[in-house]
Parts: C-alpha cells; sequence; structure tokens
C-alpha cells in the first residue's frame, strides 16, 4: 500500500494557517447562526470597532504592557535576590522561604481590592499585583536552579580552592539560569493576569479597564478587541524571553535542537 | 628517571602522611563506618591505587585527603603540614567528567586558572598545549556535549593538570568509559606522570588498571571499610599493555583476587 500524497502544509499547517481558518469559520458560523452582535460579534465587527479608533487600544495597551513589564522586573530582581539569599542562609530559608510558600498557597487576586486601597487606582497597584503574582515562580525555581548542582560540581569547585564569590558567578549562577528561565516564562504571564485584574477592579486605562467599560456599555466587539489584543500581548511577551532566553542559553539541553 | 624515582619512594620523609584514620558518617539509621585505621606513606612522586569493592572507604579517604571531608580521627598530613581543606597545588578527576556546558572546551580547562585568580595568558598557552597533546587541538571551542566519553574525560583530565599541580587525586577517572579508551587513557596518564614526577593518588576497582599503573597497590576491603594489605609493583617503566600478558602481571592479580577472596569480596565465588 503507498502511502498517500498529503502535500506538507496540510499534513503539519502553519500557525497562521490554523489561525485564519479559524477566523473564517468564525465569520461565517456567525453568518450561519445569526448570533445577537452582543453576545458574540462576528469578525468583521471586531476589526470594525478596532480600526475606529486604534490610538485608543495603543494608548491602554500601552499602559498594560508598561506595568506588566515594571511588576515582571521587578518581580525577577527582588525574587531572584532572595532566592540567593534563601540558598545561601538557613536564617532566611526557614524564615523568608517558608513565608513565601504559604502566601502562595492563597489566591493572589484575593488582595487585589485591598492594593487598591492601600496604593490607589494609578499605576502603583497595578504593578503591585504583577509583582505579587510573578514573584513566587521566580523564587521557586531560582532556588531549585541554585540548589540544584551535582556534588561532584560541587567538590570539584572546592578542589580548586575557588572563593564563595568566584563559585557562585562561574558555576552556581550559570548553571541556575535555565531554571530561572523557566521561572520567568511562567512569571511573565502571570505578570499580565496581576495587572489585568489590578485593571478590573479599578482603573482609568489598560486593557482590562477597556474590557470592564465596554461590557458596562454592552459594546462587546471592543471586549473583543481588548481580548485579542492581550493574547497578542502575551504571546508577544512570551516570545520575546525566548529570544532572549536563546541569546543567554544557548548551551542548553532545551536550546540545542534550536542551535544547530 | 626509574631509579631517582626508587630513590624518592625510599626517601626517609613521606609527602602524605595518613595515620590511623577513620570515618564515620552519621545516617538516619545510626552511624555507618565508612574507614577505620587507616595508615599509608606516600612519598613524593609516587603513583598509588587505592584498590577495593564499593564501599570499601577508598573515595571517602580520597575526599580526606583532598581537604573536602574531614577525618573523624586520625591524621592526614601534606609536606609536613596538615590537612585542613583542599591544599594549593591540587588536581582533582572524578568519575563523572563534570565539565560544565556553558564553557568550551578550552574554556572549561581555564577554569581553576579563573578561580584562583592565575595569570591568565600564560596558562592559556598551558591549557592549549595539554589539549592538543591529548588529541583534542581540533576541539578547543567545541562544547562538552558536541564531545564523546573518552574526549570528555581528557577535557576533566586537562583542566585538573593545567595548573601544574604536584598532587593528582583521582577518583575512578576511567570507570565510566569503554574498555579500549580505558586503556588508552591509562598510556596518556602514566606518559603525564612520568613527564612531571606528580604525586598520583588513584581509586579504581579494576585490578588489571591498578597493576598497570600504580607503584603501589592499596588493597582495601569493606564493611567496615580498610586496608588489608599494601601491594608494590616491581614493573619497570614505562609499561604497555603487553606488560597485562606476562606471567607476573598474572601472580599480582592472583594475589589480589586471592587477598579479595580471604575478606569476603566475591561472596559469590564462596557460595
Amino acid at each position: 500500500m503507498r502511502k498517500l500524497d498529503v502535500p506538507s502544509w496540510l499534513r503539519e499547517p502553519p500557525s497562521w494557517l490554523v489561525l485564519t481558518s479559524l477566523l473564517v469559520l468564525w465569520q461565517v458560523a456567525t453568518w450561519v447562526f445569526k448570533p445577537a452582535p452582543f453576545l458574540l460579534p462576528d469578525p468583521i465587527s471586531v476589526g470594525r470597532a478596532l480600526i475606529a479608533n486604534p490610538t485608543m487600544y495603543l494608548v491602554n495597551a500601552y499602559y498594560t504592557t508598561a506595568n506588566t513589564l515594571i511588576g515582571f522586573g521587578l518581580s525577577v530582581i527582588i525574587g531572584f535576590g532572595l532566592a540567593l539569599g534563601i540558598v545561601y542562609s538557613r536564617f532566611l530559608e526557614s524564615t523568608v522561604y517558608t513565608t513565601l510558600v504559604a502566601i502562595n498557597s492563597m489566591p493572589k487576586v484575593a488582595l487585589a481590592p485591598l492594593f487598591v486601597v492601600w496604593m490607589g487606582t494609578g499605576n502603583t497597584s497595578k504593578i503591585a499585583m504583577a509583582f505579587l503574582i510573578a514573584i513566587f515562580a521566580i523564587v521557586i525555581d531560582a532556588v531549585l536552579g541554585l540548589r540544584t548542582l551535582d556534588t561532584e560540581i560541587v567538590d570539584l569547585g572546592r578542589s580548586m580552592r575557588g572563593s564563595p564569590l568566584k563559585l557562585l558567578w562561574k558555576i552556581r549562577l550559570p548553571n541556575a539560569l535555565p531554571s530561572l528561565f523557566a521561572g520567568m516564562k511562567v512569571a511573565i504571564g502571570l505578570s499580565l493576569v496581576g495587572v489585568l485584574v489590578g485593571e478590573f477592579v479599578s482603573a482609568q486605562h489598560g486593557l482590562g479597564y477597556v474590557i470592564m467599560a465596554a461590557q458596562g456599555a454592552f459594546d462587546t466587539p471592543r471586549v473583543f478587541v481588548a481580548i485579542l489584543l492581550l493574547s497578542v500581548l502575551g504571546t508577544l511577551l512570551f516570545k520575546s524571553l525566548e529570544f532572549i532566553e536563546r541569546r543567554v542559553i544557548p548551551w542548553h539541553v532545551s536550546q540545542r535542537a534550536v542551535s544547530h | 628517571m626509574t631509579m631517582d624515582r626508587n630513590e624518592v619512594v625510599s626517601g626517609e620523609n613521606p609527602h602524605i602522611r595518613i595515620q590511623g584514620v577513620s570515618k564515620i558518617y552519621a545516617s538516619p539509621r545510626g552511624d555507618v563506618l565508612a574507614l577505620t585505621d587507616a595508615t599509608l606513606d606516600i612519598q613524593k612522586g609516587e603513583f598509588v591505587s587505592l584498590l577495593g569493592p564499593s564501599g570499601c572507604g577508598k573515595s571517602t579517604l580520597l575526599k580526606m585527603v583532598g581537604g573536602l571531608d574531614s577525618v573523624t580521627t586520625g591524621a592526614i598530613s601534606l609536606a609536613g603540614a596538615p590537612i585542613d581543606g583542599p591544599p594549593v597545588g591540587l588536581g582533582m578527576v572524578f568519575q563523572k567528567d563534570v565539565l560544565l556546558d556553558w564553557r568550551t572546551v578550552l574554556q572549561n580547562v581555564m577554569l581553576p586558572v579563573e578561580l584562583q585568580n592565575l595569570d591568565h595568558a600564560e596558562h592559556l598557552d598551558r591549557a592549549t598545549t595539554l589539549l592538543k597533546l591529548f588529541g583534542l587541538g581540533d576541539f578547543l571551542d567545541k562544547h562538552p556535549w558536541e564531545l564523546s566519553g573518552g574526549m570528555r574525560q581528557r577535557v576533566a583530565i586537562c583542566r585538573a593538570l593545567v595548573t601544574d599541580p604536584s598532587l593528582l587525586l583521582m577518583d575512578e577517572p576511567f570507570g565510566a568509559l569503554d574498555a579500549l579508551t580505558r586503556d588508552e587513557l591509562n598510556l596518556e596518564l602514566q606518559d603525564i606522570w612520568m613527564r612531571s614526577g606528580k604525586t598520583i593518588i588513584f581509586v579504581t576497582h579494576s585490578i588489571s588498571e591498578a597493576i598497570m599503573l600504580s607503584d603501589r597497590i592499596c588493597v582495601m576491603a569493606a564493611r567496615p571499610g580498610r586496608f588489608i594489605e599494601i601491594i608494590k609493583i616491581d614493573f619497570p617503566r614505562p609499561r604497555t599493555l603487553a606488560v597485562r600478558e606476562t606471567p607476573e602481571f598474572a601472580d599480582y592479580t592472583r594475589r589480589v583476587r586471592q587477598i579479595f577472596e580471604s575478606n569476603g569480596v566475591f561472596q559469590h565465588e564462596k557460595a
């Protein structure tokens, strides 16, 4: 029996083709079933809503992006600092780490209204949410990465009489990078969720604010535009991290297939 | 050269002195006696093997000589000074090559130079020369994962040699390699040792490898880890692989086997 001659684009369809097909399917479904536009608008009216006021979306997307990146950046810097402290100090391990793990088990979005009370309806409360929701992934993965070191590598480093700082810089830190990147790739998505939750609770701008305002006016196409922009934003943030990762740790097992 | 070394071997002041050393590890199921009452003098430039089954304390002893582990009782001294942490002029090779994946071959070999703040340019030459000597001249800029197991272990040896240490501690360095690569590396190690006059302590569980390489073999047994007998190997240097086919080599092998048998190492054969 000869294998069927299926063209490669059909056997393994590229992602743009899959997404375009979904859009077309969505458009055809709305033509056929005619749902009320405030329940499910068709892609063409969503597109029109975007074209009607692109600057408004751009400005709001900017606020959401900036707050996400600031919150994420802070969580990486502070989270990694904490992880270093936890790995090198028994005291911090039994105090900070235990506290963090305990706090992590509660749903952090429940804190969003409190943050608005504490920090107001401006950017600070959004950044704080992004930071809080992302830092656990950073700390836990960074601690894991810093701790996961073969005993032979530890012995080797000691036998070479390296100072603790040099051993950290030349061995432990690079060794922790793959794990840190894994944590960051989780954290970047969480940061976006944190900002969005903050914007839902109370805000003057941001894509979350756009969604809430449009929902109040039953302007569902605008809600859809914001949701689509958010998924594009989420993908872009994640892909940028992957791009950086490929350049920082091309030596890691997970990257070799790409770099060769 | 052979005569010189014999003279050193019979000298009065041992380079490394291991006196009544025991090691007890605390474990959840009580204390474990890893090594008991080990005494051995090693001369400068000597090649000594610690030979025994797993659990005989040979790696533990090696770590204690390298200052990576403390003795429970007894004392170890190097050139007259008690061991307190890894000494200056120490090179170590482990069964795992523990090369760092993010460094190239050359950068891996340069690691001890960077960690000890030694002169970079001078040691870069030495690293390159060493790697060429071990047949890795074309692989300086490759990463560890691009090399075979034998090549990786050669890089690990170069890394241990780059600072020209006077003491080389090797913990089953060829244990994970195939037999042919192992033979090859045994010869290369002998070459290096004969040219440099380093003191080498070599941990192995291969009887023939120990006989092939050593001036003296320290035969050990487990539960508790202990020395049973120290055997002097009297083959001229440099030894070739053919030495293994001589009747004398078979005599040494038989002797070690009999020691192991009478100390319950080969349980299966006795049963």
